[in-house]
């Protein structure tokens, strides 16, 4: 028995095809992992599905309606949840919650008053609430939750109702190991046997846990089976998805290589000292003090609204610390903001380029405003455009990009004009398994030539690059050390077990 | 139902929390009724005007004395014309009256006597009063000096009686017409940015997965910006006649009735703008060109509409402010005029009922191609 | 150093230039929308008025009745006659505003006339339109006063008033208006394109990119403020390109004068504009602040009632208005040739208003970090 069946299906957009003759069937009862590069059509898949794009020629037959015809009928079925989830951020977490029991026609009355001891009469709401924990926050505003919560409020909302078909456009990018096995846990416990769920995701351990995978590449299925069938563990699913993918081939960083580093006179060029942000009587950031050496990658780990992106924000002056200060290249952040920052290059954590203006318009604005000659600045541009892999895209608006794409232009605009110092705050999220690897190759090799790298991330593999890691919760660091110290000061095997037993520590 | 009522609270607090759209419908009218009320005049403006005199009698004397004491008129004595001259440049003077200096010999001898009133023509609207004040304040003087004995009475006397506005204030017209001003922001401005913005914001597509149809979304932003709208004319109407006491001799009932006509056509136009322009600063732009500026300009308010050229007449038809104007302006000072309650509200309909088609054909429940 | 400033600046520049102007539906909006303004609105616009619809209540039925008629056939102010034979109808005329005018002739009006004795003759306004009324009825008693002179054969004595209209012989309303059409539409155009540029970078979350690049707030500001400065003084050239050329308003003044004074007036606008959106987290709080600067501005500028007419409390407020400068300079200059003192004197406000705004803002962008 087959949720969706789809024959020979082709979605073009003007001349790129975005889906290209594709035959798939999604099994009832199943969890499905979609997997493929940045770009290779899997939220164009999701979209001709449920119907809210509509198809160029094939068949697509779900829940036994047709999307194109039989849209409204089909909504009343499925939980869909899309990558930039739709919470009204000037609402609060129980009034999106409401909002979207209401528009699925879920029963949300409440529970009557008093409620008789022990009676386990609870409303849909409350259970959501109790499960995403969220409930201690459900009056704060979704625009102030941490990306985490976030994620876990909107996929919340997609599980109202009991849908019979899920559909999840990574739902777990941006979001910390331990929340990611909360929406894990969320979805296989609010799931019946006979609820199917096609997820979408960059996470191939993820992936690798479910039921099927299939990789597209292209708008083409280049594989579709049992994750367990390609390989036994996550780690060696990802290489076999990376094969199946083209393959990765680490090679010498273009980037690394033509990089214009010039050696700073000091020796310590990222300082914090005593780094501190206070909303009233909640401290985001408290106490925060480290020191990176010229050359060293520093990651910055923990997990959603632990305060990493406020401490980001501080130390390149976008918000101002309620005491402390940082030094970058011995400059202060807060007597001289100018100056300091004419050595960094940052990377936000939330897409902050032009999304009107092409690849190339951002690039040649960034290139200029970083004050790269107008001479070199043709070359230096041509020169990420082909490094971070742009070239088909360069006339592109921004705002069009899949996720994947925007995150190299934005690391590509971070970097053009060469600072020996970067600040990238999850560089990686969303970015597809190949790239990442890619990335990292990069900032490596960056690093071998000197330039000092502070980083956030999320995928506890990658924190193994990092040469010191501090890991940070609830705006205090708990733990400094290299990755192999941090794993034998929590006596665990991988990255991401000494994270959360760190983390548990902590909270004792 | 159900739907539509979740979509109506959500858009209620939405509006609730963010304070600029209750600055619009609240802080606003205060600001331009106050200004309507204490800052803009229409009728008996009070200019300055220069006075050159050559004639020393004794009796020109007492014309510029009258000219002096006029309500309407600031007057300023000066002995050269170049002075003259660069104080119109300078808009210090709006325009002088010239005495020659054989002015009063004329008179006394029965002949007609010259009198030259210069008036600054670059602003046409005071250049009419200079004019006018200086026709009545001479010839008053003239009707009352030693001279009269030489007019002879004029045989068809004239009444003039203004109706509706005995006094002619200009208050009473122009107060009421504010209303229809920040309605029309209200129902355009405000509505042309709220679909663009959750197309912008990314809200549209989860909401498209949902039970909610086109319908829903429609009324969905129709309503709440409707009891937004009524309640900022409520306090507007407040406003006008408790604290302004500008006179409302027609019925409330029907004001309400028609003015909620009103605001579901603009609200129309904006929702319009809105689904055809997914981006806020197109959206505004296009807004306040075709929304507020002819509200503006060729509703009635301010330019009389009969004065415009035929195919100008005719395109004022498909600008609701027109209608609205034509109906307050009757309902307040005329009272209840059947036949224009009628006739506007009948036309008002019918825009509000075309664009409420359009604005639900056009709403998209998929996402588009490009 | 300087070499590295001006790079940056001009990337910025053309960063923005790209992101209003590479959009072609955008930039159709912006070309599009102001010029269709102005050509609607100077054609239909105008204080003047014309066709006046009227209702005749003949009672005297006779020759010297129709003669007077027939006076107001003759004038073309005048459109359609309507000749009742009740009050109950004449009533319903004005009453509908299918006319207004009234003329009630009573029934001995040709009996005073034959007598010597004198008549009367009612003259009826509506007052819903003050402006019209007293206008319409001025026309009227014009029309009788003439009338009125012929009986009498009275052409000696009196005053002879000459009217000189200094720089508008003719008293043309249309080059009057044109001016202040050409003011609003650049100031609507100049106050959205800089009040949504930095809230939208805000809304966007790309205002932070900005203020982490080397780019300081002075050239931040710099980058801001040129583009719509640019766009907006194109278009306003064009636009008064089109009032001489098509409607053959006359350029009495400096050009050269005329050019700064535009940029100064212009600047001093972006200047609020910048300051506007720098204050405002999103597009709509600044589209909805320019509104309300927009509407008491354009109001106290002295175009719709003269500055000298208004409360000494707001005539003082107006010297921080800078629509107010610029329609006295636009004006005086275009139409007067007003020389370079009286310009200057307009100018010294602007500049003063654009420092302060400009400063402000520049502040602003740094203050609003968190």
């Amino acid at each position: 028995m087959n949720t969706v069946e789809i024959k020979n299906l082709t979605k073009k957009f003007g001349s790129s095809t975005a889906i290209d003759n594709l035959s798939l069937n999604i099994e009832r009862g199943k969890i499905t992992g979609l997997i493929g590069a940045d770009g290779a059509g899997k939220t164009t898949l999701l979209r001709t599905i449920i119907g809210l794009l509509v198809v160029d020629s094939g068949e697509i037959n779900v829940l036994g309606f047709d999307p194109v015809t039989q849209k409204d009928e089909l909504n009343l079925h499925i939980g869909y949840m899309p990558q930039k989830f739709g919470l009204y951020e000037d609402l609060t977490v129980i009034e999106n919650l409401r909002l979207y029991a209401d528009l699925k026609g879920v029963n949300i009355a409440p529970h009557p008053n008093p409620l008789p001891k022990g009676a386990r009469e609870q409303s849909d709401i409350d259970k959501m609430l109790e499960f995403t924990t969220l409930a201690p926050f459900q009056d704060r505003l979704a625009g102030a939750l941490s990306g985490g919560m976030k994620q876990k409020l909107g996929l919340a909302c997609t599980l109202l109702g009991n849908p019979e078909f899920l559909l999840l456009d990574e739902p777990s990018v941006g979001v910390d190991p331990i929340s990611r096995r909360d929406l894990m846990k969320m979805v296989r416990e609010m799931i019946n046997p006979e609820t199917t769920v096609l997820w979408s995701t960059a996470y191939l351990d993820e992936a690798h846990s479910f039921d099927t995978a299939v990789v597209i590449d292209r708008g083409k299925i280049i594989f579709n089976g049992s994750p367990h069938d390609l390989a036994s563990t996550p780690q060696e699913f990802e290489n076999k998805v990376i094969d199946l993918m083209g393959g990765y081939s680490k090679e010498e960083s273009l980037i690394a290589k033509n990089y214009d580093y010039k050696a700073p006179d000091v020796e310590l060029t990222v300082e914090a000292d005593n780094l501190e942000k206070r909303y009233g009587n909640f401290y985001a950031v408290k106490n925060n003090t480290f020191k990176i050496k010229k050359g060293e990658i520093f990651g910055l780990l923990g997990p959603n609204g632990a305060g990493k992106s406020t401490s980001f924000k501080m130390m390149c002056g976008l918000a101002r610390p309620t005491s402390g200060t940082a030094r970058i290249m011995g400059i202060d952040i807060k007597k001289q903001p100018e100056k300091a920052r004419a050595n960094l290059g940052y990377m936000a954590q939330k897409f902050s380029l032009y999304g009107s203006l092409t690849v190339r318009e951002n690039l040649d604005f960034f290139a200029l405003a970083y004050g790269i000659s107008i001479l070199k600045k043709e070359e230096k541009v041509n020169e990420v455009i082909d490094v971070f892999g742009l070239k088909e895209y360069e006339n592109s608006k921004a705002e069009d990009l899949p996720l994947g794409l925007k995150q190299r232009l934005s690391m590509a605009a971070a970097l053009i004009h060469n600072p020996p110092v970067l600040f990238l705050d999850e560089p990686t999220s969303g970015v597809d398994v190949l790239t990442r690897r890619d990335f990292w190759n990069h900032i490596t090799s960056l690093a071998k030539k000197g330039v000092t790298i502070m980083v956030t991330t999320h995928f506890m593999d990658e924190a193994e690059y990092c040469d010191r890691i501090s890991l940070f919760y609830k705006g205090e660091t708990i733990a400094v050390g290299t990755p192999a110290e941090l794993k034998q000061q929590a006596g665990a095997k991988d990255m991401e077990t000494a994270f959360i037993n760190l983390i548990k520590e902590s909270e004792k | 139902m159900k739907i539509l009522l979740a979509l109506i609270k959500k858009e209620i607090k939405q509006i609730l929390r963010d304070p600029s759209s209750i600055v619009i419908a609240f802080i606003l009218p205060i600001i331009s009724i106050t200004i309507y009320m204490f800052g803009i005049n229409l009728d008996s403006v009070k200019i300055t005007l220069g006075i050159k005199n050559d004639d020393n009698s004794p009796e020109v004397a007492t014309l510029v004395k009258s000219f002096g004491h006029s309500k309407y008129i600031n007057s300023i004595n000066y002995d050269n014309m170049e002075d003259i001259k660069t104080a119109v440049l300078s808009s210090k003077i709006k325009g002088a009256v010239v005495i020659p200096n054989d002015f009063s010999a004329k008179l006394s001898r029965g002949q007609r006597a010259d009198l030259l009133v210069i008036t600054d023509g670059s602003e046409v609207n005071t250049a009419n009063y200079v004019q006018s004040y200086a026709n009545m304040i001479s010839n008053q003087w003239l009707a009352a000096s030693k001279y009269k004995k030489n007019l002879s009475k004029p045989l068809i006397n004239v009444e003039n009686r203004t109706w509706y506005n005995p006094d002619l204030n200009s208050h009473h017209f122009i107060v009421p017409g504010s209303i229809a001003i920040t309605m029309t922001l209200i129902g355009i401005l405000l509505t042309s940015l709220v679909i663009a913005r959750e197309w912008e914001r990314g809200t549209m597509e989860a909401l498209l997965s949902t039970k909610v149809r086109a319908i829903h979304i429609v009324l969905g932003k129709y309503i709440p910006y409707f009891i937004l709208g009524m309640l900022s004319t409520a306090f507007n109407m407040f406003l006008c006649v408790c604290v302004f006491q500008v006179p409302f001799r027609g019925s409330y009932f029907m004001f309400f009735l028609i003015s909620g006509i009103f605001l579901f056509t603009s609200l129309g136009i904006g929702l319009m703008i809105s689904t055809a322009l997914k981006n806020q600063f197109m959206a505004s732009m296009v807004s306040i060109s075709l929304g507020f500026m002819p509200a503006l300009m060729l509703s009635g308010l301010m330019f009389p509409i009969n004065s415009m050229p035929t195919f100008f007449q005719y395109l004022t038809m498909i600008i609701p402010p027109r209608y609205y104007i034509s109906f307050i302006e009757s309902e307040f000072m005329a009272g209840g005029v059947n036949e224009i309650r009628l006739a506007n509200a009948f036309y008002l309909t019918l825009l509000g009922l075309l664009l409420f088609a359009g604005v639900y054909k056009k709403t998209q429940t998929r996402l588009s191609n490009d | 150093m300087i070499r590295d400033f001006l790079r940056r600046v001009a990337a910025l520049i053309r960063k923005e230039f790209r992101t209003i102007w590479n959009d072609p539906k955008s930039r159709a909006i912006i070309i599009a929308m102001p010029l269709m303004q102005l050509l609607v609105f100077s054609n239909a616009v105008t204080m003047e008025v014309r066709n006046i619809d009227t209702v005749v209540l003949d009672r005297s039925q006779s020759v010297e009745s129709r003669e007077l008629l027939s006076r107001f056939e003759n004038s073309s102010r005048f459109r359609k006659f309507y000749y009742v034979d009740n009050e109950k109808e004449f009533q319903e005329k004005l009453d509908t505003q299918k006319t207004q005018l009234g003329i009630n002739i009573p029934n001995d009006f040709a009996r005073g006339i034959k007598s010597k004795t004198g008549a009367n003759v009612q003259i009826i306004s509506d007052g819903r339109q003050t402006n019209s009324a007293a206008i319409g009825s001025g026309y009227a008693s014009q029309i009788i006063n003439l009338y009125n002179a012929e009986l009498t054969g009275n052409k000696n004595s009196g005053l002879n008033i000459t009217v000189r209209n200094w720089f508008n012989p003719n008293l043309e309303y249309k080059w009057y208006i044109l001016t202040i059409i050409v003011a609003m539409l650049s100031l609507v155009t100049t106050l959205i394109l800089t009040s949504l540029s930095i809230a939208r970078e805000r809304e966007l979350g790309t205002f932070d990119q900005l203020i982490v690049s080397p780019l300081s707030s002075f050239e931040i500001l710099l980058g801001k403020s040129i583009p719509p400065l640019v766009i907006a003084m194109t278009l306003t050239m064009v636009m008064v390109g089109i009032v001489i050329v098509f409607f053959h308003v006359p350029f009495v003044g400096s050009l050269v004068l005329f050019f700064i004074s535009i940029l100064i007036s212009l600047l001093a606008i972006v200047g609020v504009g910048l300051y506007i959106s720098s204050i405002c987290n999103t597009q709509q709080q600044a589209i909805l602040s320019v509104m309300t600067f927009m509407m008491p501005a354009v109001l106290l500028s002295g175009f719709i009632s003269p500055i000298e007419d208004m409360p000494l409390c707001l005539q003082y407020l107006t010297y921080l208005n800078p629509v107010r400068f610029f329609m006295v300079l636009s004006r005086g200059i275009i139409l007067k040739g007003i020389g370079i003192s009286d310009v200057i004197a307009n100018i010294i406000p602007l500049l003063v208003i654009a420092l302060i705004t400009l400063t402000l803002a520049s502040r602003t962008f740094k203050r609003k970090l968190g």
